[in-house]
């Protein structure tokens, strides 16, 4: 019988291997940064006074990497 | 019901419609820190600074000769003054400036002000006090009376209340002052009620400038059984491309600085030839008839870029206020000041020369440097030869252009000059001294400005903090340490700006 934390860690180790949960985590972080560039073209300075865009830029590049590269390998390694 | 309508829901509907709201709520947060529905909002920056996610509101200090940022934790202020601009998303009403700072200052440095960028025209702050170690010293030897930040010291202790004190200065008397307020009263910040009469006046003559002044002026003038008649031409420049509009303001000042008349000139942006062509001077008339005799305050604002080419007063009884700037005047030029202290700054490499200043010479050899000329002369008053024009001539007392058009209706004023005499038997200010903070010998103050009508440009608000005295040369090892500067700002709500109502 599976223990409860363990079916939780599973479920959260599923999600994390699941190319959907990147896919969309992309569409997210993309999303978020063209709104963050037409607030900040409407209004200068509503989000760089607070957040550095530039990190979201590589938070987004990073989530691409992945996106591409080892879900891409295990596309490859399955086939 | 909810549960079997969720349970309906695919996977990738859930993941999407988390990734949407929490998108949502991002955006919500931003545009309410944009907006400031409840108009209030707080922005700090602290010292050192180890991470920074965003640009910040507070901008970092200028002039970077003024600053050191590379010994210490905190940057350290060693230069006078030190500007910082402060980046707010919409208007304020009111802004509290909190700063943090530590002191390794001398004597030579006992006042440290603060202020906001008021006005863009004559480029003037309104500054506060943050600490005054004259008024902190004498504190402790001299009897106080307090009424809220006022403060009223006596070396003899002759009010035993602030009713009684205020009774006698409406009435433009202290006790124990046979020559008026004046003689015996000093002020720091604070504006003691006008009453000034002008002894033994014989009947004014009318004066005309011809030597042309630059920038920004305020004028003193005494009525007495004449009409009030003001002319000025100006001429521009043009040496930049900003807009030069003229605007002159006349305030009855023994009828608390009643405004008596306004006079507005827009900038035409026509090119003018020089200083000596008649062919672009513009003219301002004010002519107010029926004034009572007494104290006028005139305020010519006009940038730098414009000259008051020539003046023509129905009264001779016509003094500058603080300062005074002569260009392309017929040389030697003499002047007259009450003060016992000048501040002088040549503002071009040619105007470099030797002043005569109570008798005593000074040599000004460094253009856009200002030098501190101090006499110890107890005539009321002195006289500046200058050889060559284009001088700044600054103090806390009155010019004018001959000795008997010399008076100054003010009481002294504390500054970094200040000297007690015997004959300074009251002092009377706005001012709380700074507290002192937990740590390691910082401390802090408050003050408040009003945001309303000071000037923004680009979304930003201009600061200043003025340590006079304090120069930022080699010989010099005074600093001030900041640790934290907060700005509290205060405002209408989204409700009142949408249904327009006032606070």
């Amino acid at each position: 019988m599976v223990k409860i934390k363990d079916k939780n860690l599973l479920a959260l180790k599923g999600l994390l291997g699941a190319r959907i949960f990147w896919r969309e985590l992309f569409y997210f972080f993309s999303s978020l940064m063209f709104v963050f560039i037409i607030l900040e073209i409407i209004w200068p300075n509503t989000v760089l006074a607070y957040f550095n865009i530039n990190y979201l830029l590589l938070v987004c590049l990073i989530n691409a990497v992945i996106l591409l590269i080892a879900f891409d390998c295990q596309k490859n390694s399955v086939k | 019901m909810f549960k079997s309508f969720y349970q309906k829901w695919s996977f990738l509907f859930k993941l999407r419609l988390f990734f949407g709201v929490l998108l949502l709520i991002l955006i919500l947060i931003f545009l309410y820190l944009k907006i400031v529905p409840f108009g209030h909002i707080s922005y700090v920056r602290s010292y050192p600074e180890f991470i920074k996610s965003g640009k910040g509101f507070i901008y970092g200090f200028s002039p970077a000769e003024r600053i050191d940022l590379k010994s210490g934790d905190y940057p350290k202020l060693i230069g006078d003054p030190v500007y910082f601009s402060v980046f707010t998303p919409r208007t304020f009403d009111t802004a509290k400036l909190t700063i943090k700072y530590r002191s390794h200052l001398s004597s030579h440095e006992p006042i440290i002000e603060a202020g906001v960028l008021a006005d863009n025209i004559v480029w003037s702050y309104d500054l506060k006090p943050l600490q005054n170690k004259i008024i902190d010293s004498l504190k402790t030897n001299w009897s106080r009376l307090e009424n809220g930040s006022k403060v009223f010291l006596q070396r003899d202790g002759k009010y035993s209340s602030w009713a009684e004190l205020e009774g006698d200065l409406n009435k433009g008397r202290l006790q124990n002052c046979p020559e008026g307020i004046n003689s015996c009263l000093a002020t720091y910040n604070y504006k003691v009620p006008s009453h000034y009469q002008q002894p033994n006046l014989n009947n004014s003559m009318p004066l005309v400038i011809e030597t042309p002044l630059r920038g920004a002026h305020q004028l003193y003038i005494y009525l007495n059984n004449q009409p009030f008649h003001l002319e000025f031409n100006f001429i521009n420049l043009r040496q930049d491309k900003a807009d030069d509009p003229i605007l002159i303001n006349v305030y009855a000042v023994n009828e608390n600085n009643k405004l008596i008349s306004s006079k507005y000139l827009a900038d035409d942006q026509k090119k003018t030839a020089s200083l000596n062509s008649d062919s672009e001077i513009k003219k301002i008339i004010i002519d107010e008839k029926n004034l009572s005799n007494g104290l006028y305050k005139v305020e010519i604002k006009v940038r730098d870029d414009t000259v008051i080419k020539k003046i023509s007063s129905s009264v001779d009884k016509l003094v500058f206020i603080n300062k005074i700037w002569p260009v392309s005047a017929d040389m030697p030029l003499s002047l007259w000041t009450d003060s016992d202290y000048l501040q002088a700054k040549v503002y071009s490499p040619a105007s470099r020369q030797t002043i005569n200043f109570a008798g005593k010479d000074f040599i000004l050899d460094e253009p856009y440097k200002q030098f501190d000329l101090i006499v110890d002369n107890p005539q009321s008053a002195k006289e500046i030869k200058l050889n060559k024009d284009d001088v700044i001539l600054e103090n806390n007392g009155v010019f004018s252009f001959s000795k008997s058009s010399l008076f100054n209706p003010d009481p002294h004023k504390i500054d970094r000059f200040f000297k007690i005499d015997d004959n300074i038997k009251y002092i009377i200010a706005d001012y709380e001294a700074p507290l002192d903070y937990v740590e390691n010998g910082f401390k802090t103050k408050t003050i408040s400005f009003n945001t309303k009508t000071a000037y923004r440009e680009n979304s930003k608000y201009n600061f200043m903090i003025s340590i006079p005295g304090l120069n930022s040369s080699a010989s010099s090892s005074d600093y001030l340490e900041i640790k934290e500067i907060r700005l509290d700002f205060s405002g209408r709500t989204l409700w009142q700006k949408l249904f327009k109502k006032n606070i």
